[in-house]
């Protein structure tokens, strides 16, 4: 706001007087653009004079000289429009405002009252408190909003879970692309750079269907958007230094505005870390690197607008050398040890088992805003997406990866907004995606993914209704067309024993030695439907509820994989039988803005019920060269999940506040009658922030309780013990114990050549140097999380 | 403005039309078979002080099982095969031998009586640790038991009584039923 301001007195400075008579008339209406309603009270300044419009929206101004003016615009809940005229050559002018503030995408950070959907229960994380997670990742930053917890595998590789799904079941948009990395896997985390994105909204719900119909838990939207300000330029480093890990990031920033309205934007980030370190010991070859750019050069104006977006990221993310291991033997003995097996000295070098990712997306994107009707976008992406994963290998393979997979998709899309009407708003579009994956066969490693093409299309339309000023209902309906393509060798004994043989015969096209080639070529046709609605009342209270359908398809993994997972040491079986998953969720929302004086309560619950629910269990074990090897089947069932997120604020005093939330998930498969594996334990977030002009600091205690829902997953193994065959339990079953750790964060801004341009603070995670595990890191079984972590961070403007 | 506009969205499309026209080959992707699995696991046992000598074999369809003389000596020599191609069989030992210092084999054996020690002409790694390729096998009494095999990839000790006191990871580990008669 202080930088439009000052804008504005620039923009005034632009014209000159000169000695002419000053005798020129203006008159015209102030419009809203998208239903031609005149505006009454719009405001209208020039110079030192402000004029408002009558109740028919129009204005008269009189005593203009013969000379160019910029003439700002102003509407209640418009956006402010600044309009150069030349009064040699004009007498009549109307002017058009734009009073839908959230469709125009100029995200107001201070607001929060600006959702993406109008019965879905969302969340955001604005630009500052992403300051605090840039030497880390997106999933970490995410873990601030309750109901969102992570997936990690060890502690660069974080995975957002929203109310206890994960993966393929949740949409990431990436500046308006839906991510596509190989998100299927539990130890693949999103490759974007948390630095990139100016804010991070989850919708927790899988009611957003103009992103997709198979978001069964939500969606996370990312975003980054060019200034709408003109004739600036301005930007911002900042360099964070770690003790743990003993590394640091370092990103940048650069945003211009031009006159001419065109607007541009570049920003890059690198990070470079070494072993992290646990309270009792090094977590050795943990160390990782990553660098990432991006830039957006695009014009948005009022009725139009283009952009162009790239983005790079490349990572080398090393995994705990302790958690390679061969065998159940290998994996007992790490359970049964309290210090992972393998502890070397602090070190750089990420050898492997470790994970090499590039990410690249690039988009264009544009659109056109019609008088008295709405807005057309239209957008293209192509992504890139390449991911590299190295085990422990031998002889020449040593520095081969064992998983090279190269992901391309081309998508477009396009909707048009029904705007003109703002209490019956519409939106239709469509989605069309394109996407190829080809693994590389000199891993000599057979492909866990095979190599498939995929093509989907999706159609959606959507409508928001506004009963009265205080109820709003909306309701969308969505089609989806997905074919899987792909072309898969079969062992000729797998195929047989999996049942394959009869009636998957038609799949074989061709034949290698004891290999099948199969051409599984799926079509699926899904229906997805939301309803929902928003009601205001009482004291800035809102009650949000939503029902919906989603389908998801069974990934590429589920489908396909039909062996060793060597790094996991565990034979993990697909099946080619699958259909889609199909998810009824109902979901509400109760905020409470004003909570008897006492604060502001939002209470979510949330209750889904998902058939085909497809999850991993195991079923057998089988005898390997490399000894015992349990089996890991996908299966569909059917589960109900259940649960509720509670976010509590209240300002103690005018600079103190407290801020509480507490996240709890039931999940249960209904035909085993068994708890689902791998549901986040209920937990608290507490805070206790102090804030004032210049000083920020803040105190967090994280408290997870032990889950004590799981399914018994344990199985036997025959050991030698002192000569004597015994049999021993492998417990992995077992989850870990409650804990709580304790963070504190502090800054203050400094005056260096401009108002707060300077941030220094400090950070001090786990402060109490907590040995703990969770349940969510599937290193639990080796290690602990990560120790004490001391963190300086610098932030400057300019 | 509209001109500008489709100036940039045109071009996308087309670009895309081409991309997609372009990866669109009908190629079959060519089978991998896996190398470096070892599929086969060899004990050649040599009675000591004659040439009698058995080849006892382990693989996931068929394991040998071994017949020993109560009171006796054998030479235990360990191979490791790659059969997966059966027209190109590796011997996986050579390597193993060749990155002695990362590789240890270990035996655990229910049977009683029945010890090991590593043999005179053994492979040694360059800390002076003998890796247990070939074993010199003393029997007790007629018994029956198991013989449990290990190769272990990057130990974090050579020396130990069990399987337990080396760490690293377990590349392989196979049964043989052996029989003292």
């Amino acid at each position: 706001m202080i930088r439009r301001a000052w804008l504005i007195v620039l923009l005034f400075g632009i014209h000159v007087l000169s000695g002419q008579q000053c005798d020129k008339t203006l008159v015209g209406k102030v419009i809203d653009f998208h239903d031609g309603v005149p505006l009454e009270s719009a405001i209208i300044q020039y110079n030192n004079t402000i004029i408002k419009t009558d109740q028919d929206g129009g204005y008269r101004i009189s005593g203009l000289c013969p000379t160019a003016y910029a003439f700002t615009i102003s509407h209640e809940n418009c956006n402010e429009r600044v309009i150069t005229l030349d009064m040699k050559e004009v007498t009549q002018n109307d002017f058009y405002l734009e009073h839908h503030y959230t469709d125009l995408d100029e995200v107001d950070l201070a607001s929060s009252q600006n959702k993406v959907t109008n019965s879905q229960v969302e969340e955001k994380l604005s630009r500052k408190e992403l300051d605090n997670y840039s030497n880390l990742s997106i999933g970490d930053a995410l873990k601030e909003i309750s109901g969102v917890t992570t997936l990690t595998s060890g502690n660069t590789i974080v995975k957002p879970v929203i109310q206890g799904v994960h993966s393929s079941r949740i949409i990431i948009l990436n500046n308006g692309v839906r991510q596509e990395d190989q998100e299927w896997g539990e130890e693949h985390a999103p490759n974007m750079d948390i630095n990139a994105f100016d804010q991070i909204k989850v919708i927790k719900g899988s009611g957003a269907l103009q992103y997709g119909g198979n978001a069964i838990g939500g969606v996370i939207i990312a975003e980054n958007k060019l200034t709408a300000l003109r004739d600036t330029i301005f930007g911002k480093s900042q360099l964070a230094a770690s003790d743990n890990g003993r590394g640091g990031a370092i990103n940048s920033g650069v945003s211009i505005g031009l006159k001419n309205g065109w607007a541009g934007k570049i920003q890059g980030t690198a990070k470079y870390f070494g072993d992290s370190e646990a309270p009792d010991y090094v977590l050795s070859n943990t160390g990782h690197r990553e660098q990432s750019f991006s830039a957006a050069f695009g014009r948005r104006e009022f009725i139009y607008g283009v952009e162009s977006y790239y983005s790079f990221y490349n990572a080398t993310q090393g995994i705990l050398r302790a958690s390679h291991i061969g065998n159940v033997g290998d994996l007992v003995r790490a359970i049964n040890n309290d210090f992972p097996l393998v502890i070397n000295d602090f070190g750089y070098t990420i050898d492997a088992p470790r994970q090499e990712t590039q990410h690249h997306l690039a988009k264009i994107k544009g659109y056109k805003r019609f008088k008295n009707f709405g807005k057309l976008n239209l957008q293209y992406s192509f992504q890139y997406n390449n991911r590299k994963e190295f085990d422990i290998r031998r002889g020449d393979d040593k520095d081969k990866p064992s998983l090279d997979l190269e992901l391309i998709t081309h998508s477009i899309e396009s909707n048009f907004l029904f705007d003109s009407s703002d209490n019956f708003k519409k939106n239709v579009g469509f989605q069309f995606s394109y996407q190829t994956n080809t693994p590389n066969p000199d891993t000599g490693v057979r492909r866990l993914i095979p190599d498939y093409k995929k093509t989907g299309i999706g159609a959606f339309a959507l409508t928001e209704f506004k009963v009265n000023d205080q109820l709003t209902l909306d309701a969308g309906l969505r089609y989806d067309f997905l074919n899987i393509n792909a072309k898969k060798f079969y062992e000729k004994d797998f195929w047989e024993e999996r049942g394959y043989d009869t009636g998957f015969e038609d799949l074989i096209i061709d034949e290698e030695s004891d290999q099948w080639l199969t051409n599984p070529d799926f079509d699926y046709n899904s229906i997805s439907v939301s309803g929902g609605l928003n009601y205001i009342y009482g004291n800035r209270n809102t009650l949000f509820f939503s029902v919906s359908v989603a389908n998801r398809a069974p990934n590429p993994v589920e489908l396909f994989s039909d062996g060793l997972h060597h790094s996991a040491a565990i034979i993990e079986l697909g099946d080619l039988r699958f259909d889609q998953e199909q998810a009824l969720k109902f979901s509400l929302g109760s905020e409470h803005n004003d909570f008897f004086d006492l604060g502001s309560l939002v209470i979510s619950p949330y209750l889904s019920r998902i058939r085909n629910f497809i999850l991993l269990e195991p079923t057998e074990v089988e005898l390997t060269t490399r000894g015992a090897f349990p089996v890991w089947e996908y299966k569909q069932t059917d589960a109900v999940l259940y649960g509720i997120d509670i976010d509590y604020s209240i300002d103690v005093l005018e600079s103190l506040k407290f801020n509480t939330g507490f996240s709890y998930v039931y999940g249960q498969d209904t035909i085993a009658n068994e708890p689902l594996i791998s549901i986040p334990a209920p937990s608290f977030r507490s805070e206790i922030l102090w804030k004032d002009k210049r000083w920020i600091a803040r105190l967090v205690n994280s408290t997870v309780l032990k889950q004590n829902r799981y399914p018994d997953n344990d199985f036997e193994i025959d050991i030698i013990e002192n000569n004597i065959l015994t049999t021993e339990t492998v417990a992995l079953s077992e989850t870990p114990m409650a804990y709580t750790v304790f963070d504190v964060f502090g800054s203050y801004v400094f005056d260096l050549w401009q108002a707060k341009d300077l941030t220094i603070g400090a950070s001090i995670t786990n402060i109490f140097d907590a040995s703990y595990r969770d349940y969510m890191n599937r290193q639990r079984f080796y290690a602990d999380n990560v120790g004490r972590n001391i963190t300086l961070n610098i932030n400057f403007k300019f | 403005m509209k001109t500008q506009f489709f100036k940039l969205v045109v071009p996308a499309i087309f670009l895309l039309c081409v991309s997609i026209s372009c990866s669109d080959d009908d190629d079959n992707p060519d089978a991998i078979n896996e190398e470096e699995t070892i599929t086969t696991v060899l004990l050649v046992v040599t009675e000591e002080g004659t040439t009698n000598v058995d080849t006892y074999t382990w693989t996931e369809s068929d394991q040998d099982d071994i017949v020993l003389d109560a009171d006796s000596t054998y030479n235990f020599k360990i191979q490791f095969l790659d059969q997966s191609d059966p027209t190109d069989v590796e011997d996986i030992t050579e390597e193993v031998i060749e990155e002695k210092d990362e590789h240890f084999v270990f035996y655990e054996t229910t049977t009683s009586g029945l010890t090991f020690a590593s043999a005179s002409d053994d492979t040694i790694d360059s800390d002076s640790v003998a890796i247990n390729i070939s074993t010199d096998w003393e029997t007790g009494d007629a018994t029956t038991g198991i013989i449990r095999a290990y190769l272990i990839h990057e130990p974090t000790t050579k020396t130990g009584s069990s399987r337990d006191d080396f760490g690293g990871e377990t590349d392989i580990e196979v049964d043989f039923n052996v029989t003292i008669q």
